[in-house]
């Protein structure tokens, strides 16, 4: 991407966006670690049992 | 950009965390789960015969999932970590390093301090209040950290009274902990695994946080400051 080409509107308005990208990210970064961590249903533990217990995510 | 350049800092190091962190798991973390495992089967033969749910076989298939449930453990911490990396500015593996050994503290050593690392065939309270409280403890630690670390001088007092916090409400514990494992042998046995374990569980996990400290610091200074920089002057 040619950055320099950047006009202001177009410069400002990926500045503005800069945090709500941030919370998107950081919500999928969020529902990944429920999955892997606290999901309650018996394949996801199973699969995911020995990463549980190496983190101590509490098992069982 | 910033989500697309998120994702894939975080997926790269993911790939690069998953990695080291399943080796050291590999040898010295799971034989341990392994081990008490074997009580714990032993244990159970007489219990009412249930049938089991689906589970990966032991061996190379059971390792195949740890590998991908710890990448995606890693690109889930790889990415909140970047998130708020970026939040508070420009990135560096030395910053990277500091995040991490915040987040170390937060997601491990926190939780553990109320509920040390358990392995298979141990007594504990119910698991949703185990989770909650697990929860409680590492948004109040990471609240505290971020409190002490870029909050006025005159709060930083308040910083500590987050950290604190959860372990004055204190986390469930089970009526009776420990091993109900009826071979007094088998519970001295498993004690001494669970030692181990927590010795091991707490190197492993720095050396994760280490990993994704250093080169999520690293990947953002490398991909998103140079993006950021470029675009400042035409900010105003």
């Amino acid at each position: 991407m040619n950055t320099n080409n950047i006009e202001t509107s177009h410069g400002a308005a990926i500045g503005s966006t800069k945090n709500l990208q941030l919370l998107a990210a950081a919500a999928l970064g969020m529902v990944i670690l429920f999955a892997v961590a606290f999901a309650p249903m018996d394949m996801a533990h199973n699969a995911a049992h020995d990463t549980r217990h190496s983190v101590a995510f509490p098992c069982h | 950009m910033y989500f697309r350049q998120v994702f894939l800092v975080a997926c790269l190091t993911a790939i690069v965390a998953s990695i080291g962190f399943t080796l050291y798991q590999f040898y010295f973390v799971t034989p341990i789960i392994f081990a008490a495992e074997f009580y714990e089967i032993a244990e159970s033969v007489d219990a009412y015969a249930q049938p089991e749910p689906w589970g990966p076989t032991d061996g190379i298939e059971r390792s195949s999932y740890t590998l991908l449930a710890n990448f995606l453990m890693s690109l889930a911490f790889s990415l909140l970590l970047a998130c708020a990396m970026i939040f508070r500015g420009e990135s560096s593996v030395f910053k990277g390093f500091a995040w991490g050994v915040a987040a170390y503290l937060a997601f491990f050593v926190a939780p553990s301090l109320g509920l040390a690392p358990e392995i298979p065939g141990m007594e504990a309270a119910e698991l949703v209040a185990r989770q909650n409280w697990w929860f409680l403890s590492v948004v109040m630690t990471a609240i505290g950290l971020a409190v002490f670390a870029f909050g006025a001088l005159y709060y930083k007092g308040a910083g500590l009274i987050f950290i604190i916090l959860p372990h004055l409400i204190g986390a469930p514990v089970a009526e009776s902990h420990g091993f109900s494992h009826p071979d007094p042998n088998a519970v001295m046995k498993l004690t001494e695994l669970w030692h181990q374990f927590i010795l091991h569980s707490s190197i492993a996990n720095a050396l994760l946080w280490l990993i994704i400290g250093t080169t999520t610091g690293f990947l953002c200074h490398k991909y998103i400051d140079v993006m950021t920089t470029s675009l400042e002057p035409n900010l105003n």
